[in-house]
C-alpha cells in the first residue's frame, strides 16, 4: 500500500503553493490591466490560463489514479478533461468572435 | 579503450551525413542575416508555429534524453515532474516579461537591467547570465560525449572536442534565422524519434498490457515521494526546477527570449509559449523518458537482455541500440540526440554572442560599423563553443547529468531570477535593491553553501542530510529566499524610484512601453488582413503606401505600424518586413513599398504580400 507522502501529498502541495503562485501572477496582470478583460484577445487568453491550470491538474490526478488503480475515478477524471479540452478548443479556439 | 556497443561503418555514414545536411540547412539561411538584428533576433518575423517547434528542440535539449532516461529507470514516470511544472509562471510571462522584452525592444536581459537601475546592476547581470548560458552550454557538450561515448569507445573529452568543432562552425556563421530553421526540422525529428523509440520499445517488451503490468505502482507514479531519497524527491525538485529552473528558463535565457522576440508579433510570441506548454511539453516528457521506462520493462520481463552493467546516464543509448534491431534506426535515433544537442548549444551560444556584443562590446568599442559588430559576433559565438567545451570537466564530476544539471539550476538562477521578478512586479525594487539581491543573495548563499546543516536545513521538509552533496536540489529554495529577502528588505528601507524611472519597464506602466515601441500612441482598433500586389516606389524612406480602403479594412492610421509578408503562410514569415503606414492612394489591393524593404524580405516579384496592422 503507497502511502500519502508517496502518492497524494506531492500533488497537494504542488498545487497549494503552485496555485498560490499562479493565482497571485493571474491577480497582478488582471490588476495592472496588462490582461485588459476589455480586448477580446485577452478574454481569450483569460481563458486559456484557467483551463491550463486545471488541465495538469487533471493530467497528474488521472496518472496517480492510473497507477494506484481505480478505475471509476480514471475514466471521471478522463471524461473531465476531455471535455476541458474540448470547450477549449470549441468556445475559445474555434470561434474567434463568439461573445465568451 | 572499446567502444561498448559495437556499429559498423555504415552507422557513421548515417550520423555523418545527418550532421551534413544540418549544416547545410543553417547555412542556407545565414543568407537572411544583413545586420546584428538579424543575427540575433530574426528581424521579428516569425509566425507562431515556426517559433514553438523550434522551441521544442532548444527546451528538450540533448542533456535531457540522457538525464530523464537516467531518472525514468531509476525511478519511473515521476521523471516528467520537471517538464509538467511550468504552467504556474505563465500568466507572468504572458502578460509581464514578455511583452516587456519585446516593446522595450531590449537587445538582452542585462540591457533591461540597466534601463531599469543603473549600469553597474547591467555589469552584475551580464556575469550571472554569462555563467548561467556557459554551464549551459557545457551540459549540453558533457551529454554528448556520454552519449557517444559507449558507441565511440574515445576518450570522453576527445569526442566534446569534436562535437563542439561540429558545433560552433553552422552557429557561427548561421546566426538566429539559421538556429530558428535548423531547430524546426530538429523538433519534428526529435519527436518523432522519441515516439519511435517508444512504440519499438513496448513492442520489444511484448505489447503495451505487458509493459504496462511489468511496473510497479510505484513506479508509475508521476510525482516522487515527497521527501525521500535525498538525490531525487518531489519537494526538492519543485524548488530547484519547478521553481528555479522554470523561471530561469522562461525569464532569464537569453536563448529563449531572442527565440520570442523573433515573433512576428507579441501575440504570436504567447501563441508560440502556450501551445508549447500545453500541448508540446507533455508529448516533450514521454519523448524524453521513456526508454527509462522501457529500459526498466525490459529488465523485468527479459533480464538476460540486459546489461545490469548499464551506467545510468548510458540507458538511453543502451535501450536504444537494444529495441531498434537495425543499425539504420538506431543510426536515427543518436542522430536525434545530436539534434537535440546541437538545438540547445545554438541557442546559447548565439544568446552568449548577443549579450557579449551588447553589454560587453559595444558599451566600451563604440561607433563602429554595424558588419564590424557582426563580425565580432561572429567570434564571439565561436569562443562561446570552447569556453563551454571547457568547462564540462566542472560538471563531469557529478554522479549523473541529472544531478549536475540541478545543482546548476540550484546556484545560478536565483540571484537573477529574483532580480527580474521583483523588477517587473515591485514598482518600489529599486537600485541598492537590485545590488543587494545580487551581491547580498550570493554571500548568503555562499555562506549556506558553507554551513548548510545551519542555513539550509530549517527549509529541508524533512529531506535527509547527505553529507557528500548536501541539499542538491532544496538548496534553491533557501537561496531564492536569501535572494529576495535581502532585496526586499533593502527596497523596503530605501528610496521609491521615480515613476519616470520604471516607465514601461514593469508591468504596472505596459502601455508606456507599447508608446515607445511604436513611437506614438497605440492603435487598438481591431482590423484584418489584407492581401495586395507590390511596387517598388524610389524613396528610402521606411514607410510604406496601401490605398485608403485596405487601410480601412486594416483599420490602419498613418503613422502606425505595419507588418508585411510574402502570402504564402507555410513559409511563416521568413519573406517579411515591419514599415509604417504612409499617405495613402486610390488603388485598391496594391502596396508601394521601397527596395530596402524587398530585399530584406527577399521578397518574390509573383507572390502576393499579405499585410496586418500590428500597432
Amino acid at each position: 500500500m503507497l502511502g500519502f507522502e508517496r502518492t497524494w501529498l506531492p500533488y497537494l502541495y504542488l498545487y497549494l503553493v503552485g496555485g498560490a503562485i499562479f493565482f497571485i501572477g493571474m491577480y497582478i496582470i488582471l490588476k495592472s490591466k496588462s490582461l485588459n478583460q476589455d480586448i477580446e484577445k485577452h478574454k481569450k487568453w483569460f481563458h486559456v490560463l484557467i483551463f491550463g491550470f486545471f488541465y495538469y491538474m487533471g493530467i497528474h490526478a488521472f496518472f496517480i489514479v492510473a497507477a494506484v488503480g481505480s478505475n471509476l475515478i480514471l475514466i471521471s477524471l478522463g471524461l473531465v478533461l476531455s471535455i476541458m479540452i474540448f470547450h477549449l478548443i470549441i468556445n475559445v479556439l474555434l470561434v474567434p468572435k463568439r461573445k465568451i | 579503450m572499446d567502444a561498448a556497443i559495437q556499429t559498423s561503418s555504415f552507422f557513421w555514414v548515417i550520423i555523418f551525413g545527418y550532421f551534413a545536411l544540418v549544416l547545410g540547412f543553417g547555412s542556407f539561411f545565414a543568407r537572411y542575416n544583413k545586420t546584428t538584428q538579424d543575427f540575433f533576433f530574426s528581424g521579428r518575423r516569425f509566425s507562431w508555429w515556426l517559433v514553438t517547434m523550434s522551441i521544442v528542440a532548444t527546451g528538450v535539449g540533448s542533456h535531457s534524453f540522457l538525464k530523464y532516461s537516467a531518472k525514468a529507470y531509476e525511478h519511473g514516470f515521476s521523471s516528467t515532474m520537471t517538464y509538467m511544472n511550468d504552467w504556474f509562471f505563465m500568466p507572468l510571462f504572458l502578460f509581464g516579461w514578455l511583452p516587456i522584452v519585446y516593446y522595450t525592444k531590449i537587445r538582452s536581459i542585462p540591457d533591461y537591467f540597466e534601463r531599469r537601475f543603473n549600469p553597474g546592476v547591467r555589469i552584475l547581470a551580464t556575469i550571472a547570465i554569462l555563467g548561467y548560458m556557459i554551464g549551459y552550454i557545457a551540459i549540453g557538450f558533457l551529454t554528448m560525449g556520454k552519449t557517444l561515448e559507449p558507441l565511440l569507445g574515445l576518450d570522453l573529452y576527445a569526442i566534446i572536442f569534436i562535437v563542439a568543432i561540429i558545433s560552433g562552425v553552422y552557429i557561427t556563421f548561421g546566426g538566429q534565422t539559421a538556429v530558428i530553421f535548423t531547430d524546426l526540422a530538429q523538433g519534428f525529428i526529435l519527436i518523432f524519434s522519441g515516439i519511435i523509440v517508444f512504440i519499438m520499445g513496448v513492442n520489444f517488451v511484448g505489447g503495451f498490457d505487458i509493459f504496462w503490468s511489468a511496473l510497479s505502482p510505484e513506479f508509475k507514479l508521476p510525482l516522487a515521494h515527497f521527501n525521500h531519497p535525498a538525490n531525487f524527491n518531489f519537494v526538492g525538485i519543485f524548488w530547484q526546477d519547478g521553481i528555479a529552473g522554470s523561471v530561469g528558463f522562461l525569464f532569464m535565457n537569453q536563448g529563449l527570449i531572442m527565440r520570442f522576440m523573433a515573433c512576428k508579433s507579441v501575440h504570436e510570441g504567447r501563441k508560440a509559449a502556450a501551445f508549447n506548454v500545453l500541448v508540446l511539453l507533455p508529448i516533450s516528457t514521454v519523448v524524453v523518458s521513456n526508454a527509462g521506462w522501457v529500459g526498466k520493462a525490459i529488465s523485468v520481463v527479459t533480464p538476460e537482455a540486459w546489461n545490469t552493467s548499464t551506467k545510468l546516464d548510458h540507458v538511453f543509448t543502451q535501450v536504444a541500440y537494444l529495441i531498434t534491431g537495425s543499425e539504420v534506426v538506431f543510426a536515427f535515433v543518436i542522430a536525434a540526440v545530436a539534434a537535440a544537442l546541437m538545438s540547445t548549444v545554438d541557442t546559447l551560444i548565439n544568446a552568449v554572442a548577443a549579450v557579449v556584443i551588447n553589454d560587453v562590446y559595444k558599451p566600451l568599442v563604440k561607433n563602429k560599423k554595424d558588419k564590424h559588430y557582426l563580425k565580432v559576433a561572429m567570434l564571439v559565438s565561436a569562443g562561446a563553443t570552447i569556453v563551454g567545451a571547457v568547462s564540462t570537466i566542472f560538471f563531469n564530476n557529478f554522479p549523473t547529468l541529472y544531478e549536475a544539471h540541478g545543482f546548476f539550476h540550484s546556484t545560478m538562477t536565483p540571484p537573477l531570477v529574483v532580480a527580474i521578478f521583483l523588477g517587473i512586479f515591485w514598482r518600489r525594487y529599486n537600485t541598492p535593491a537590485a545590488v543587494a539581491t545580487f551581491l547580498g543573495g550570493a554571500l548568503l548563499m555562499v555562506i549556506g553553501s558553507k554551513y548548510p546543516e545551519i542555513f539550509i536545513s530549517p527549509f529541508d521538509h524533512g529531506i535527509e542530510f547527505n553529507p557528500d552533496r548536501p541539499y542538491s536540489y532544496i538548496r534553491a529554495l533557501y537561496n531564492t529566499f536569501v535572494c529576495a529577502g535581502s532585496g526586499v528588505v533593502v527596497g523596503l528601507l530605501t528610496s521609491v524610484p521615480s515613476e519616470e524611472k520604471t516607465q514601461g519597464l514593469t508591468i504596472w506602466s505596459l502601455n508606456k512601453a507599447r508608446e515607445y515601441f511604436k513611437g506614438g500612441t497605440p492603435n487598438d482598433r481591431p482590423g484584418k488582413i489584407v492581401t495586395v500586389d507590390w511596387s517598388l516606389k524610389d524613396s528610402e524612406e521606411d514607410v510604406v503606401n496601401f490605398s485608403i480602403n485596405d487601410m480601412e479594412v486594416m483599420s490602419a492610421d498613418v503613422g502606425d505600424l505595419v507588418y508585411v509578408s510574402d502570402n504564402r503562410k507555410w513559409l511563416g514569415g521568413l519573406k517579411s518586413f515591419h514599415s509604417v503606414f504612409g499617405e495613402p492612394h486610390n488603388e485598391d489591393g496594391k502596396v508601394y513599398i521601397n527596395k530596402n524593404h524587398a530585399d530584406s524580405a527577399m521578397l518574390d516579384e509573383r507572390q502576393k504580400l499579405c499585410a496586418e496592422k500590428e500597432l
